[in-house]
């Protein structure tokens, strides 16, 4: 099964647009997991990912912790 | 040498088992008995109306080879007139000061029947009052015991008026055959109670003969549905009681009833918020002697513990019962097998494989068969540990936090102040 697989990959791809420079813009959350937009001030560039694995959900959840503490 | 002496909502008991109001509890004969054996107190069965009872009375179920995991009976109150237990009554209490005795109490929701069962059976000299807005069958359908206990309304009311009559303490008892105890425990704290008691028993019917098609029991060929009890509806007893000591409307003193069958369950319900307990199914089953072990265990345990009293354990884990949206979705534990331990009976990987989250592999090594937890997929979720028959052979195991605790109230919560920003 290794939904441990999806969840990396998922995590993988939130932190490679944290150290490029993202943040987190929004979350919207549906039935369908949660669509994450991730905003760049530098550059007004924006990406959205799609969460599906729950496990991905925590982990956005605690960056999102992180980002509105620092 | 633990001190098990109580003090329960100011009355005192030389220890905190009390047999709960039933068949054990019927007689001035059983009840000095089962003080001899060491039991503290007694809630003597239910008085009110002398009721009619019928035959047969009692079922079991038993499990796995456990007689009497669970017991139901379509027994009412007592059957006998007031006077007659009120003179056995007298004769217990005069034979054993230092014992508690309560008295259960059950008439219609009217006032001045409050009032003069409480008069009457006061002056007999009891340490204090259950009043019995529990019981599930029979009375009920008279509009007494769970009827009346399901109505908080109801509740407070009739407690008032054992108040306003009583001059020793009123236990409010609770029928767990409703959605949320807590309510009816707050309408019997506004009603004056000093201290409430649960569960009583839960609506069951105990099985069905496959070759008569007759309920078990039945009377008659017809049955009825009656009250649950026994070892099976403890974590249903353990439940409510921390649900009412958790709550700050409910002040009051609990008295844990509900599947108590030795030392480690009576303490279990201490630690989660009662001050005595009550027992009855295990008594039926094996005796008043019981009570010998329980007094032996409970007091060697707050011993190991380093206590000096047993009124020191009670409600130690109630700070540490929450919610479910205060839980810190971060932390993690994970299923680690001892090959050394296993048996290969291969439960713990059907188990998973079938009904959990397919994290446990079979392999080999050197010709033998071993398993092995996948953590990465594991979910903690204890299948394995719980369907595994070799004590020791899987532990879960504490993993170190990864991320900063993060409960699912404080997620939403965060998720809403960053929308709003």
């Amino acid at each position: 099964m290794a939904e441990y697989k999806l969840v990396v990959e998922e995590i993988e791809q939130i932190d490679q647009l944290l150290s490029d420079g993202y943040e987190i813009k929004s979350v919207k959350e549906d039935l369908e997991g949660a669509y994450v937009t991730f905003a760049n001030p530098s550059n007004n560039d924006e990406r959205i990912l799609h969460i599906k694995m729950a496990n991905t959900r925590k982990y956005f959840s605690s960056k999102l912790l992180e980002q509105m503490s620092s | 040498m633990a001190d098990l002496r109580i003090n329960f909502a100011g009355i005192e008991s030389p220890n905190p088992f009390w047999l709960a109001s039933a068949p054990p509890t019927n007689s001035g004969y059983q009840v000095q008995r089962a003080f001899e054996a060491g039991w503290g107190g007694a809630v003597w069965k239910t008085l009110g109306d002398p009721i009619l009872n019928v035959s047969s009375r009692f079922a079991a179920v038993s499990f796995n080879g456990q007689r009497v995991a669970g017991f139901n009976n379509i027994e009412l109150i007592t059957d006998r007139p007031l006077e007659v237990n009120l003179k056995e009554i007298y004769e217990t209490k005069k034979r054993f000061p230092n014992h508690t005795i309560i008295a259960s109490l059950m008439v219609e929701p009217i006032a001045e029947k409050w009032h003069e069962i409480v008069k009457r059976v006061q002056d007999v000299g009891v340490d204090g009052f259950e009043l019995n807005f529990g019981c599930p069958h029979g009375m009920a359908e008279r509009g007494m015991g769970a009827a009346s206990g399901q109505v908080p309304d109801l509740v407070e009311k009739q407690t008032y008026w054992a108040k306003e009559y009583a001059e020793v303490p009123v236990i409010v008892k609770l029928t767990p055959n409703i959605t949320d105890i807590t309510v009816t425990a707050e309408a019997a704290v506004r009603g004056g109670a000093d201290a409430i008691s649960m569960i009583n028993t839960i609506n069951s019917l105990a099985g069905v003969d496959l070759n008569s098609w007759n309920t078990i029991p039945h009377v008659g060929n017809k049955g009825a549905h009656g009250g649950y009890c026994g070892p099976a509806v403890k974590p249903i007893a353990l439940n409510m009681v921390g649900e009412c000591a958790r709550n700050p409307h409910i002040n009051v003193p609990i008295s844990g009833i509900g599947g108590i069958s030795n030392w480690k369950d009576a303490a279990e319900f201490i630690l989660m918020g009662s001050t005595s307990v009550q027992v009855c199914t295990a008594a039926m089953h094996h005796g008043f002697s019981i009570v010998e072990d329980m007094i032996d265990g409970l007091s060697n345990y707050l011993d190991e513990k380093g206590l000096a009293s047993v009124m020191d354990l009670v409600g130690q884990t109630v700070p540490k019962y929450s919610d479910w949206g205060d839980l810190d979705l971060n932390y993690k534990v994970v299923a680690e097998i001892n090959n050394d331990v296993c048996i290969n009976c291969n439960k713990c990987h059907i188990a998973c494989e079938d009904t959990s989250h397919q994290c446990i592999d079979l392999y080999t090594e050197d010709g033998k068969p071993m398993l092995k937890v996948r953590e990465e997929d594991c979910v903690g979720c204890n299948l394995c540990s719980i369907v595994c028959p070799a004590e020791g052979a899987i532990i879960m195991k504490e993993l170190p936090h990864t991320q900063a605790p993060m409960t699912w109230n404080e997620r939403q919560a965060l998720l809403t102040t960053f929308s709003a920003k």
